[in-house]
C-alpha cells in the first residue's frame, strides 16, 4: 500500500478535486484506490458521495468492519473514507489524540484501509495542520499544488519548510511532486508564474500543469469529479498525465498498460 | 582512421605478412576462377543446368540474413552478367549491317549497365551505418558555427521557417550566428532578418550562382564551421550536436553530410499515390549510396544539410564555380587535398520537395549536366590525390546521370525487330533466353537485397525512364562543351491549383509508349500470318510490354494532381488542448499541423465555423496557446486556421513542427524490405491508373465538345 498525500499552504489551490479525479482515473485504469480525506472540512465527500446520516470516518470510532460495511455501501467511481468529526468536540478530541500519539493516524489507517488496496490519496487541510503533518509523516509521495499565482511563491517557503521537516532524518524520504492547478496558458502573468516555479523546482514540477476549466466548477454542482462528468476535457487530460507521472514513483506497483489510462470512448 | 573505427566490429581477423600472402593467393585464385566460369561457352542443356544450379544456391545465401551473404550474391551476380554479356560479344553479334548496327547500339547499352552494376556492387559492398559521436562534455570546447541560408527566388514564406529554426539550434548562443544570403535582394527578407535578429547579406552582382553566394557569405564570417541550408530545408534542434561530434574528433575531417529530407511529396510520389508508402528517388541515395561511399571516405556533399570545416573550404578556394553541381565537385576538391568526409544518415533537417514534374526533371537535369561537367572538367579517374576506390565512386556517381541513351535504347530496342525485321541478336531465341534470364533474375534478386528498404524492385527504372529523354542532350551537350549551361534554381512552395494532365512533359513517353505499342501488334500479325517465328516475336512482345509498363506509370507520373495546401503539413501524433472561449478546455490529438492551421481529432464538444479558440501546443515543458479560427468540423476532426501570429508564437510553432529532434527519424520506420513481385504489381498498376486516367480525360474533353455540337 502506498500513501500519496496531496497539501499546500493556501486554501482553494485544487487539492480535494485532484485527489477525487485522480481516483477516478486510476481506478478506471485498474489500480485498487483509495480516496481518504484527513481535511475536517469534509468536502472530499461532496465529490465522492458521502453517506448521509452515518457517523463514519477515519477520525470518527468507527471499528474496520463499520468502514468495510460503509464501504461496500458506496456506488461511486472511487472507495473513500470520510473524515467524519462533525461536531467541534470530536474534532478537537481528535486533534488531541493526534497531538499526543504520533502512531495513532497510520495505525488507525492499517487498520481501516480494506487489505489488497495499492494507492491511497490522502486529501489535507491548507497549511501547517497537525492533520497534514501527521499525514505527511506516513506518505510515500508527497504532492504540493499550486496556484499560477504571484502568491505561490509566497507560499513556497511554507511548503519547502513542511517538506524539509518530513524528510529529515528519514531513511526512506518520500518522492515530492508539484503540480500547478489552474494555469491559464493565455494569461501571462500565470506563464510568468510557471516559469519562476519551474526554476525553482526543476523536474519535481509536473510538466503538465492543469488548465482552469470552468467546468470542473459545474461538475462540482453536479457533485461529480470532472474526470466523471466530462472525461474527454482538456483538464481531465492533463490529470491522466499527472497520474502517469505520480506512478512512476513507485515501480514496485502492478503495472497496468499505458492504453488503460485512457479514457473509454463512447461511441 | 575513423573508417577503421567503424569498422572494428567486422575487423579483418588476421593480419601480418603470412596473412596477406594468404589473401592475395585466394583472390587470384578466386579471380581465375571466376574469370573461367565467365568465359566458358556452353551448350543449352549446361548452360540451363548451370543457371539453374546457381538460383537455387543463391536463393539458399539470399535467405540468410547475414552481410557476407550480400556479398556473396553479388560476385555470383557479377558472374552471371559477365558471362551473358561474354556470350552475347563472342556469339550474337550479327554481320549484317542494320543488324549490326542496332546489335552494337543495344551492346553499347547493355556495357554501360554492367558496368554501373559493377561499379554499384563495389560501391555498396559495405554501407556504413554511421552513429553521431559525443561532443566533449566541456561545452566551451565546442567551436563556434555559422550557418548560411543562401536564398535567390523563394518566396519568404518558404525561408521563415527555415531561419527561425536556425536559431533555434541546440548550440551555446554566443558561438551559433546565422546569416540568410539573399541573392534576390529583397526588402522583405531584410527586415524579417532584422526583425528576428539574423545576419543579412547581398552581393552586387550574382556571379557564381549558389556558390558564389556562399564563397561571398564566407570572406564576411569567421567560425571554423559552416553550416549550409538551403532555404527549405529546415534543421532539427539537434542537428549540429549530433554532426559536429565527429568534426570536433577529426580535425581533417572536411565535412559532415546528412540526408535531405522531404517531407511533403516529390511529384512522382504524389501523382502516383505512393506518397509514404513507396521509398522515393532520394532514399535510396541518402539511405544507401552515400552510406556506402562513406566506407571508401567518397561521401560527397549535396548542397545543404551539412557542415562543413572552414579551413577544408579555404584549402579548395571555397565552393567551386565551375559546375552547376558545385556541391559534389567541392568535395570531390577536398578529397584530392586529402581531407576526409562523413555520412551521417540521421534525418536532421525536413524541407519542401519540387511541386511539379517538370521541375522535378528540371532539377535533375541540372545534377546530370553538372556531374557530367565534373566527368569532363575534373575527371576522377585521373588527377591527384584520390584513392581508387573514391576515383570508382565518384566515377559511378557520374555516370550515373549518363544513363539517357541507353534508357532510350532499351526503350526502343523491340523496335528494331518488330518494324525492320532486324535480328539484334543473332542466336536462337531460346539460347537467348538461357543467358539473358539468368542475368536479368540476378540482377533484380541482388538489387533487391541489397536495396531492401531504400527503393522497390523497378522503380529504379521508372526513374531513369522519366529523366531520359530530358537528360540525354544537356548530358551529350555537357560532354561535348562542359562549360555551356548556367545554374538553374528549384522552384519551391508552389501550388498545383487544379489537377493537369501535362502534356508537354508526357509527350515522349506517349511516342514511346506509341511506337513499342504498334511494334507488338506488327510483331504479332508478323507472327499469325507466319512472316516471323513465333518464339522470337514473343521474346520481343515481352520485352515490348514490359517497356509498356514503365513508360505508362511515367505517363501516369504526369498527371499532376492537385496540390492546394501553402504550408505543406505533416503530422506529429501529439496531444494537445483546445481552450475555447468561454474557457472550457478540449483534449485532443493532433492528426495534422503547418504553420498555417492544424487538424485535430477530439471526442468531446460541438464547435461552431468560425469559433474564435486557442490551441495549447506543448513542447517539452514549454506550452504556448495559439490563437485560431475553427475552419470545419466533421465527426471528430476539427480543423483550424490560425489567425496572425506574433514572433514568439510562430518560432514556437516552428520549433513544434520542424525542430524536435526526432521529427524525421521514424519516418519511414514501418516500411517493409522490398518484395519484386509486389512491387511489380504496384507499378503496373499505377500504370494501368494512369492509362485509364488517360482515356477518361481525353473522351471526357471529346465528350463535351460533342455535346456542344449536339445542341439546336
Ligand atoms: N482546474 C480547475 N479549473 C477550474 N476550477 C478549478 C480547478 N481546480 C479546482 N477548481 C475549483 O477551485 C476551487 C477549489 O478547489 P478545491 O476545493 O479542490 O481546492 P482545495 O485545495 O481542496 O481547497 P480547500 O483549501 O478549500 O480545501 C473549487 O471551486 C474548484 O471547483
Ligand atoms: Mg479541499
Amino acid at each position: 500500500m502506498k500513501i500519496i498525500a496531496f497539501v499546500s499552504a493556501k486554501g482553494g489551490t485544487g487539492r480535494t478535486t485532484l485527489v477525487a479525479n485522480l481516483g477516478v482515473i486510476l481506478a478506471r485504469a485498474g489500480y485498487r484506490v483509495l480516496a481518504l480525506d484527513c481535511d475536517p472540512q469534509n468536502a472530499l465527500g461532496t465529490l465522492l458521495g458521502m453517506l448521509p446520516g452515518l457517523r463514519v470516518g477515519i477520525a470518527e470510532g468507527s471499528s474496520s468492519n463499520e468502514i468495510i460495511e460503509y464501504l461496500a455501501a458506496q456506488r461511486g467511481g472511487v472507495p473513500y473514507i470520510p473524515f467524519g468529526a462533525r461536531d467541534r468536540d470530536d474534532l478537537q478530541q481528535a486533534e488531541s489524540t493526534l497531538l499526543a500519539d504520533s502512531g495513532w493516524l497510520l495505525r488507525r489507517v492499517l487498520e481501516i484501509v480494506p487489505t489488497g488496496t495499492e494507492l491511497v490519496l490522502v486529501d489535507t487541510p491548507a497549511g501547517e495542520r497537525v492533520w497534514t503533518e501527521r499525514v505527511l509523516e506516513m506518505a510515500h509521495a508527497i504532492v504540493g499544488v499550486h496556484l499560477p499565482d504571484a502568491a505561490c511563491f509566497a507560499t513556497l517557503p511554507v511548503i519547502a519548510v513542511i517538506l524539509e521537516r518530513r524528510c529529515r532524518g528519514s531513511e526512506l524520504p518520500p518522492v515530492v511532486w508539484h503540480v500547478l492547478n489552474q494555469m491559464e496558458p493565455r494569461n501571462e502573468l500565470a506563464r510568468d508564474a510557471e516559469l519562476l516555479l519551474r526554476q525553482h523546482l526543476g523536474e519535481r514540477l509536473v510538466p503538465c500543469s492543469i488548465p482552469r476549466d470552468p467546468v470542473v466548477g459545474e461538475a462540482w454542482a453536479q457533485q461529480l469529479p470532472v474526470a466523471l462528468h466530462s472525461p474527454m476535457t482538456g483538464a481531465v487530460a492533463a490529470l491522466r498525465e499527472l497520474s502517469e507521472r505520480l506512478l512512476t514513483s513507485f515501480a514496485d506497483l502492478r503495472r497496468h498498460t499505458a492504453t488503460s489510462l485512457q479514457p473509454a470512448r463512447e461511441s | 582512421m575513423s573508417t577503421a573505427k567503424l569498422l572494428s566490429a567486422s575487423a579483418i581477423p588476421f593480419a601480418g605478412g603470412i596473412a596477406r600472402a594468404v589473401r592475395l593467393l585466394a583472390t587470384v585464385v578466386a579471380v581465375v576462377m571466376l574469370t573461367l566460369v565467365m568465359l566458358t561457352p556452353l551448350e543449352l542443356r549446361e548452360q540451363v543446368t548451370l543457371s539453374g544450379m546457381l538460383f537455387v544456391v543463391a536463393l539458399v545465401i539470399a535467405h540468410l540474413r547475414h552481410r557476407a551473404s550480400t556479398l556473396i550474391l553479388m560476385v555470383m551476380a557479377i558472374t552471371v552478367s559477365a558471362r551473358y554479356l561474354a556470350w552475347r560479344i563472342s556469339a550474337t553479334m550479327s554481320i549484317e549491317s542494320l543488324d549490326l548496327l542496332l546489335s552494337a547500339a543495344l551492346l553499347f547499352a547493355e556495357l554501360y549497365a554492367f558496368l554501373v552494376l559493377a561499379l554499384g556492387y563495389f560501391q555498396l559492398s559495405q554501407p556504413i551505418a554511421r552513429k553521431p559521436l559525443a561532443l566533449p562534455a566541456d561545452v566551451r570546447e565546442w567551436p563556434a558555427v555559422d550557418v548560411l541560408i543562401p536564398t535567390y527566388n523563394e518566396p519568404l514564406e518558404v525561408v521563415r521557417a527555415t531561419i527561425l529554426a536556425a536559431q533555434a539550434l541546440d548550440w551555446p548562443q554566443d558561438k551559433l550566428r546565422i546569416f540568410v544570403l539573399d541573392d534576390g535582394n529583397r526588402d522583405d527578407f531584410q527586415h524579417f532578418a532584422k526583425d528576428v535578429g539574423v545576419g543579412y547579406f547581398i552581393r552586387h552582382d550574382n556571379h557564381g550562382a549558389k556558390a558564389g553566394n556562399i564563397n561571398a557569405a564566407l570572406a564576411r564570417t569567421d567560425a571554423p564551421f559552416v553550416a549550409v541550408f538551403d532555404c527549405d530545408h529546415v534543421p532539427t534542434r539537434s542537428f549540429l550536436q549530433l554532426t559536429m561530434g565527429w568534426l570536433v574528433e577529426d580535425d581533417r575531417l572536411a565535412m559532415v553530410q546528412t540526408p535531405h529530407h522531404f517531407y511533403s511529396p516529390d511529384p512522382l510520389e504524389r501523382n502516383l499515390r505512393v506518397f509514404k508508402t513507396c521509398p522515393n528517388e532520394g532514399e535510396l541515395f541518402y539511405g544507401l549510396i552515400q552510406p556506402g561511399n562513406d566506407l571508401w571516405n567518397a561521401v560527397f556533399f549535396c548542397g545543404s544539410c551539412a557542415v562543413i570545416r572552414r579551413a577544408a573550404l579555404t584549402d579548395v578556394g571555397g565552393i567551386s564555380e565551375e559546375t552547376v553541381t558545385e556541391d559534389a565537385h567541392t568535395a570531390l576538391r577536398m578529397h584530392r587535398c586529402g581531407w576526409r568526409t562523413a555520412f551521417l544518415g540521421v534525418r536532421q533537417a525536413g524541407g519542401l520537395a519540387t511541386e511539379s514534374l517538370s521541375g522535378h526533371i528540371r532539377q535533375r537535369v541540372r545534377w546530370a549536366r553538372g556531374m557530367v561537367q565534373i566527368l569532363r572538367v575534373d575527371n576522377p579517374l585521373f588527377g591527384p590525390g584520390l584513392t581508387w576506390p573514391q576515383r570508382l565512386c565518384y566515377l559511378n556517381g557520374q555516370l550515373y546521370f549518363l544513363s539517357g541513351l541507353p534508357r532510350l535504347i532499351f526503350l526502343t530496342a523491340p523496335l528494331g525487330f518488330f518494324l525492320f525485321n532486324a535480328h539484334i541478336f543473332a542466336a536462337a531465341p531460346v539460347m537467348v533466353l538461357s543467358y539473358a534470364l539468368p542475368h536479368l533474375t540476378f540482377t533484380l534478386m541482388t538489387a533487391s537485397r541489397i536495396q531492401g528498404g531504400f527503393r522497390r524492385s523497378f522503380w529504379g527504372e521508372l526513374y531513369e525512364t522519366v529523366l531520359s529523354v530530358y537528360i540525354v542532350l544537356p548530358t551529350i551537350l555537357a560532354l561535348v562543351n562542359p562549360r555551356l549551361g548556367r545554374f538553374n534554381v528549384t522552384a519551391k512552395g508552389g501550388l498545383i491549383a487544379t489537377s493537369y494532365f501535362d502534356w508537354r512533359i508526357a509527350m515522349p513517353f506517349l511516342v514511346l509508349f506509341g511506337l513499342n505499342l504498334a511494334g507488338i501488334v506488327a510483331g504479332l500479325w508478323a507472327a499469325s500470318t507466319g512472316r516471323q517465328q513465333l518464339d522470337a516475336v514473343l521474346i520481343n512482345v515481352g520485352w515490348a510490354t514490359y517497356n509498356l509498363i514503365i513508360l505508362s506509370t511515367a505517363i501516369a507520373a504526369a498527371f499532376e494532381r492537385q496540390q492546394r495546401r501553402r504550408h505543406a503539413r505533416i503530422a506529429p501524433r501529439l496531444p494537445a488542448m483546445v481552450e475555447r472561449s468561454c474557457g472550457h478546455t478540449v483534449a485532443c490529438e493532433l492528426s495534422d499541423l503547418s504553420l498555417s492551421g492544424a487538424a485535430l481529432n477530439h471526442a468531446g464538444d460541438e464547435f461552431e465555423r468560425g469559433e474564435k479558440l486557442h490551441l495549447t501546443l506543448r513542447l517539452g515543458e514549454e506550452s504556448l496557446p495559439l490563437p485560431a479560427r475553427v475552419v470545419s468540423t466533421e465527426a471528430g476532426v476539427l480543423r483550424l486556421e490560425f489567425v496572425t501570429l506574433s514572433p514568439e508564437r510562430e518560432r514556437f510553432l516552428v520549433r513544434v513542427l520542424f525542430c524536435r529532434a526526432d521529427s524525421w527519424i521514424r519516418w519511414a520506420d514501418d516500411r517493409t524490405l522490398d518484395q519484386p513481385v509486389r512491387s511489380f504489381l504496384d507499378i503496373s498498376l499505377c500504370g494501368l491508373r494512369g492509362l485509364k486516367q488517360l482515356v477518361i480525360s481525353s473522351t471526357t474533353t471529346r465528350g463535351t465538345h460533342d455535346g456542344k455540337n449536339d445542341c439546336p
